[in-house]
């Protein structure tokens, strides 16, 4: 059985400048594997490990992605091989656009039972792409999965919180589910995982090699800008621990919140 | 827990350790390149000026793909005084076409780029792994160890940098000597690129480089430095540890008050500080190297203690790339003849000996002593700037000789001519 | 005669689908727009809906009892090839989400998430959302039709224009999925501790804090306060020390209270955007540099260790 974990290799949040204008860019910004995905990642290659099969890795973007950081983390972490669809014509791409590349390219792909994605990507947390790739490949597709066995039946039992009931589901094959980063603690990458790594095989596609022709774009990001901020007084409080503390009551007496 | 040998552990890919990746690669054998940090050069630190002809040597033209900022064209010594600055300023042609001479650079970028090329060339970079230990089977090298991961090769190479933890462990060297640590602290200021070429007077992609003794340092043991880069300075100070420590002064104290002296005030004005951070220099030189092969194991870079500095530049990353060249040499041979033998990996030491590197060494071997000198950064900036005062002041009284000037200067200083002589001397000897 | 635009909404949450008739209303422009809505639920449901400006109720009595609210899918797909809605707009729950992607996929549309506002320009609808972890918004324009959106809880207000419509109740059979889960069990999770959203005064432990023990002075002061615990993302999902419902931040709780205290809260933005409704904000870190500074209103540089017994003391004896 190959189960296939879907990746968004983004820059990193954490890495974003704010320019005094509002304006807001990653020029700077490291490109890394998506924080909720490497979960998914995980719950995949220990599915794997304890059933049999392989975990292939799959991510679509553009060149940038391409980096020999990225792709030996990603092999480094259980995935035994990796496919990247390559393409700049997937800038700004959006769900609808990213659902499609990917249903294409695991079309491709034989012998897959499961298809697992992280809650969301680490820039825009749409939630969306995976529930839309299961719907096109017309596969019984859920979110919020908090666990995951396999059945004897090659079924999987399933678990789900859903605002405020756990269910456990019976799902059957094949299926793609989306998952918390609650499902499991990503591994440490061994030192002979990465060395490992750097020996397996990278696929890369482009659009026409999956059959796609040209992608027609579901949004237009018009802006991006620095998020609304309340302003706040920024009061710095001086003096002695006690002096300060006495200050601060004193404020917040004035201000009518004690 | 071992699958395949290795041929190569490289531990620390700095510039030294890529080097000799790059170049073990090249020759066909299997090395593994391990570095604790997320990617090479993520922990490294450099002033940083790469004297760049012998990394051509084995990258040629590498300065048309490599991320280097300018290429320096303007060297300057600077001597410094509270209220005062003496410099003697170079600029030259000579250095403003390939081959070029010097580069400033950044170490996050430059390492990186330069782990990719050895990658490149078939070495296996393992990030985010720490060594801990080396394995030892009895006097010989065999192996290192992360955690309870266990790798084994032929040869291990220590590039771990300045405080080399498996110099120490491999008994080649002891812990180092305060009084041969050296601190470098430094940021990187953020600069339009047009009013760096403006405020520098630089042409396109021409760079300067300053070397500055004196009062930068409040009286401590070291001197200072400040880079263009592409559109940042690169400015800091290298202090002697032992000094600080004496003298209970905090390293940021002394950084601060060097940032404000009027001099270097008027070079980052209007700058944003971009990055802070501070690293181990080794400045011993040849009096404080360590042995640098044994059974299964080299030493190279700052680990060696590869760092000289003569009061007009310093140097590290070319020295430390010298070195992975004479390694990676004996590492190919004993590879062939099958002996990773102490008697064979000598074979190290000798190349290193016949190259520029040893040679530099021996010539600048007095210069740590020499550079400590108390007076280079107390009473000489001063001096300089009595005389140059004396000389230029006119003040609606008679002039004075050049000579009593001197004379006067001298003696305001509590210099005695039998230290000014001795201090030539050394100096001449020294540099 | 101008065509009507069609708007769908649904939710299985009743008291969302009031604020997803609000977002219904902006979308409508004031034009005239035809609005359906599909009811899971009695008659007091459909009640609630009346003279709310919906047109059409599509009311499916209850669910089937092994289905999931996800089972809808099948049934709504069916209503909306029959009204062809240029808009449809889905609580963003759980269901919602899913139902949403279901949708969007199928109709190759455009889905919008988790939308915060909505205008329109002369090119059309423009909606703004939040993306990187909170650290910027975007403005977006949909380029296909239809668009299928998610709206969360208190983006959009009811605008209470009381319609003389009475909505046409149409009744609808289930329609079963063709493949599916299948639910083997349900079960009630325990109701959460504490309801951050309704807090009047929160105190919000973070890294500064060292040792879970701890966290017995920070609930001193909490309680000296009058105020709920909360905390950052780290100490619930990380090191597992507050239940999950208390965390502040991107993808946790947003609060609205009078005061918040942080205490060794570093201040970044995946936290503080759930505090930015916050009346006042009071950070306490030994660190100067932390962020969080920047958007307090009252900071105190200092270890919180000392702060925390100082401010348990000053409030004890006031």
């Amino acid at each position: 059985m190959n189960i296939v974990v879907c990746l968004k290799i983004t820059p990193d949040p954490e890495d974003l400048e704010i320019g005094p204008d509002g304006s807001v860019s990653t020029t700077h910004a490291e490109w890394k594997t998506g924080s909720f995905d490497l979960p998914a990642l995980e719950a995949g290659v220990r599915l794997a490990e304890m059933h049999g099969g392989k975990v292939i890795a799959l991510s679509a973007g553009t060149s940038q992605i391409n980096q020999s950081k990225v792709r030996k983390d990603i092999l480094s972490r259980g995935a035994e091989e990796l496919v990247l669809v390559v393409d700049d014509a997937l800038k700004d791409a959006s769900t609808a656009e990213t659902a499609l590349v990917l249903e294409k390219a695991i079309r491709k792909l034989t012998d897959v039972q499961l298809v697992l994605f992280g809650e969301g990507s680490a820039d825009l947390y749409f939630q969306q792409t995976g529930v839309q790739v299961g719907e096109r490949l017309g596969w019984v597709t859920l979110n919020a999965v908090q666990d995951v066995r396999l059945l004897e039946n090659e079924a999987l039992e399933v678990q789900r919180i859903v605002e405020h009931e756990l269910q456990v589901l019976d799902v059957p094959l094949p299926a793609v589910l989306c998952v918390t980063s609650d499902i499991c603690e990503p591994r440490l990458a061994s030192m002979r995982e990465i060395l490992r790594a750097s020996k397996k095989t990278v696929f890369e596609w482009s659009l026409s090699d999956i059959g796609i022709e040209g992608l027609t774009p579901s949004v237009e990001i018009v802006k991006v800008m620095a998020p609304p901020r309340a302003s706040r007084k920024g009061e710095m409080l001086s003096g002695s621990v006690e002096e300060m503390v006495s200050a601060l009551v004193n404020n917040l007496r004035k201000d009518g919140v004690l | 827990m071992s699958e395949e040998k290795l041929d190569v552990i490289v531990v620390g890919a700095g510039v030294a350790g890529c080097s000799a990746a790059l170049l073990l690669a090249r020759a066909g054998l299997q090395v593994a390149l391990i570095e604790r940090g997320p990617y090479p050069g993520s922990k490294n630190l450099s002033g940083g000026v790469l004297y760049g002809r012998v990394l051509h040597q084995i990258i040629p033209d590498f300065w048309e793909q490599a991320p280097v900022e300018r290429f320096i064209t303007n060297q300057v010594v600077t001597f410094l005084t509270e209220d005062s600055s003496i410099s003697l300023d170079y600029k030259t042609e000579a250095f403003s076409q390939p081959p070029y001479n010097a580069f400033s650079v950044l170490r996050a970028k430059f390492d990186r780029w330069l782990g990719d090329q050895a990658e490149a060339a078939g070495a296996l970079l393992v990030p985010g792994i720490k060594v801990d230990r080396l394995i030892v089977d009895g006097e010989k090298v065999i192996g290192i160890a992360a955690g309870e991961e266990e790798m084994f090769a032929d040869v291990v190479i220590a590039a771990d940098g300045a405080n080399s933890f498996l110099a120490q462990q491999a008994g080649l060297r002891s812990r180092l000597p305060e009084e041969h640590v050296a601190v470098g602290i430094k940021e990187v200021i953020a600069l339009p690129q047009d009013v760096i070429e403006n405020r520098f007077r630089l042409n396109g992609n021409e760079g300067c480089a300053f070397n500055i003794v004196g009062s930068a340092t409040q009286g401590i043991a070291g001197g200072g430095f400040l880079y263009t880069n592409r559109d940042s300075i690169s400015v800091g100070l290298v202090i002697q540890l032992a000094d600080l420590i004496e003298r209970q002064i905090k390293v940021t104290e002394v950084f601060d008050h060097f940032l404000q002296h009027p001099f270097i005030d008027s070079l980052i004005k209007g700058g944003k500080m971009m990055e802070y951070g501070a690293h181990l220099v080794p400045e011993g030189g040849l009096r404080m190297m360590p042995r640098l092969f044994m059974d299964g194991m080299l030493v190279i870079g700052d680990a060696a203690g590869l760092t000289i500095n003569n009061g007009f530049w310093v140097r590290g990353m070319d020295l430390a790339i010298g070195s992975a060249i004479a390694a990676a040499e004996a590492v190919i041979r004993a590879h062939e003849s099958r002996d990773f033998s102490e008697q064979s990996l000598a074979l190290y030491h000798q190349k290193l000996s016949e190259s520029f590197v040893m040679a530099d060494l021996q010539t600048y071997a007095r210069a740590p002593h020499f550079m400590q000198n108390p007076r280079l950064f107390n009473v000489y900036p001063q001096v300089l700037r009595d005389i140059f005062l004396g000389i230029y002041e006119q003040s609606a009284r008679p002039n004075q000789h050049l000579m009593t000037i001197a004379r006067r200067a001298v003696q305001q200083n509590d210099l005695s001519l039998l230290d000014l002589l001795k201090d030539l001397w050394n100096g001449a000897r020294a540099l | 005669m101008e065509i009507q635009r069609q708007i769908f909404i649904f939710s299985e949450d009743i008291t969302l689908v009031r604020e997803l008739i609000g977002a219904a209303q902006v979308l409508a422009e004031g034009k005239p727009a035809i609005l359906s809505a599909l009811v899971i639920g009695g008659s007091t449901s459909v009640e609630q809906m009346q003279n709310t400006g919906v047109d059409r109720i599509y009311r499916l009595d209850t669910l089937p009892p092994d289905c999931l609210v996800e089972d809808i899918f099948q049934t709504l797909w069916g209503i909306t090839q029959e009204i062809k809605p240029d808009y449809l707009v889905i609580g963003a729950t759980t269901a919602g989400r899913l139902i949403c992607g279901r949708l969007a996929a199928r109709l190759n549309a455009t889905a919008l998430t988790d939308i915060q506002s909505m205008e329109f320009d002369a090119q059309g609808l423009l909606i703004r959302h939040m993306v990187f972890g909170g650290g910027a918004q975007r403005l977006e324009r949909p380029l296909r039709q239809p668009v299928v959106m998610t709206i969360g809880k208190g983006q959009f207000e009811f605008q209470a224009a009381h319609s003389e419509k009475v909505a046409e109740v149409i009744p609808v059979a289930f329609t079963p999925p063709e493949t599916r889960a299948i639910l083997r069990e349900r079960r009630e999770l325990p109701p959460v501790s504490v309801n951050l959203a309704e807090a009047k005064r929160v105190v919000c432990p973070g890294r500064g804090i060292a040792r879970r023990e701890d966290l017995t002075m920070v609930e001193e002061l909490a309680h000296s306060l009058g105020a709920e615990i909360a905390c950052t993302r780290p100490l619930s999902e990380g090191l597992g020390w507050l239940p999950r419902e208390r965390y502040i931040g991107i993808s946790g709780a947003y609060i609205k209270a009078d005061l918040y205290v942080g205490l060794g809260v570093s201040g970044q933005v995946q936290h503080t955007i759930g505090i930015t409704d916050a009346r006042v904000v009071v950070a306490i870190n030994r660190d100067a540099e932390a962020p969080i500074f920047k958007q307090a209103d009252y900071g105190i540089v200092a270890d919180l260790y000392e702060v925390v017994p100082a401010l348990i003391d000053a409030l004890r004896s006031a």
